[in-house]
């Protein structure tokens, strides 16, 4: 089947599916194992290898000019980063227990909790100011970002750590099961248990997906479910696509392109749960 | 800690993963390109864009390594030694994960 699907198609797939997710500021990961596996018929293993390093290549391609601009916490990063890939490397070791249908529900389940999100904006929740600076170990992991709009930094403390560290082990678990950068679970897990707000959320959680992908390509790598002639298209495909998408924003209305991903997610969920039920059909 | 520490912090980081980003991205392009050309080892297919990704994938173990060494180097023992447990997870779950299979 792979013969099937040439490097220039995967890699038009994989620009396609980053613009797509890009220009929603969602990463193309969600998309990459669906249209691998049932589009271009690719063992689901193989799409996991691929779509894992598309996901780091995303994740550190796009970092800089939120590092540049403050929006990213390093340090919370890091804290969080022991939880993310201890969860990757549960997910490497489960990986090769689960069978394949289960790994079709799970990510039929993904995409349709993916579209609800999609549905219901985030809005800014309460988030803490800090106007003296805490003390203690924690009280280091708060910072300030700078708001364009009001013109002025603003202060913020971490919340409720545990909760986050607990979120982000199954976030990591998640990612390295089913090859996506899981920003299902790491921004719910920042909005609602760190109170972060949603800039700093969004920044530090791309900062992170490099390094929690990085914890189950390096093995998926040595197990050889990294093939170069489908990894290498769909990587270089989804930085040209993310890209793109950046752009894309300034030529289409935001609320037509959501109804677009919206409807690609719930296409892309029911033929995924089909498969998980045995009813497969290629294209 | 100042301010602007941690900001020289965050602009190394930018660089690192910008760089690496590109570095990886134009050697898994040149492989990709050289396959229709038919051109053969060293230059072309397969293991150029095998070592594209190698370079990708190391590349945010690279970042953490960056983050413990600044840690270190400006006194906050605890952080780099976090960034350290970071590392040591991501070694054991490659070699780990890798001999499960």
């Amino acid at each position: 089947m792979i013969a099937a699907a040439s490097a220039p198609a995967l890699f038009l797939l994989s620009v396609g599916a980053s613009a797509l997710g890009g220009a929603l500021g969602m990463a193309s990961g969600i998309f990459i194992v669906p249209l691998l596996t049932m589009v271009a018929g690719i063992d689901v293993h193989l799409a996991i290898g691929a779509s894992i390093v598309s996901v780091i290549a995303c994740s550190c391609g796009s970092a800089a000019p939120f590092l540049n601009e403050r929006l990213t916490n390093v340090r919370l990063a890091i804290v969080l980063e022991t939880a993310t890939t201890l969860g990757a490397a549960s997910g490497v070791l489960l990986a090769g227990l689960i069978p394949v249908p289960a790994l079709y529900a799970a990510f039929a389940a993904v995409l349709l909790v993916s579209a609800w999100q999609m549905l219901t904006r985030r809005r800014e929740g309460a988030v803490i100011s800090a106007d003296a600076p805490r003390d203690g170990w924690t009280g280091r992991l708060d910072a300030v970002y700078p708001d364009r709009n009001l013109g002025h930094e603003i202060p913020y403390q971490v919340q409720r750590l545990p909760m986050g560290l607990s979120l982000m082990y199954g976030a990591g678990l998640l990612s390295a099961l089913l090859g996506i950068g899981s920003g299902v679970l790491k921004i719910p897990a920042m909005d609602a248990a760190l109170r972060l707000p949603i800039k700093v959320s969004s920044a530090t959680s791309n900062f992170m997906i490099g390094v929690t992908a990085a914890a189950s390509a390096g093995a998926y790598f040595i197990r050889g479910a990294v093939a170069p002639e489908i990894a290498g298209p769909v990587a270089l495909g989804s930085v040209v696509g993310a890209l793109l998408g950046a752009r894309l924003l300034v030529f289409v209305a935001p609320a037509r392109l959501r109804i677009v991903f919206v409807a690609v997610l719930l296409v892309l969920a029911a033929w995924m749960g089909l498969a998980a039920a045995g009813v497969r059909g290629g294209m | 800690m100042a301010a602007s520490t941690l900001d020289r912090l965050n602009v190394g980081l930018a660089r690192l993963l910008a760089l690496g980003t590109w570095t990886s991205c134009a050697v898994i392009a040149v492989g990709m390109a050289s396959a229709p050309l038919g051109l053969g080892q060293p230059w072309g297919g397969a293991h150029v864009i095998l070592s594209g990704i190698v370079v990708l994938i190391a590349l945010p173990t690279i970042r953490v390594t960056m983050m413990a060494l600044w840690f270190l180097w400006n006194g906050e023992r605890d952080f780099a030694l976090i960034a350290a447990l970071v590392l040591a997870i991501i070694l054991a779950s490659t070699l780990i994960g890798a001999g499960a299979a």
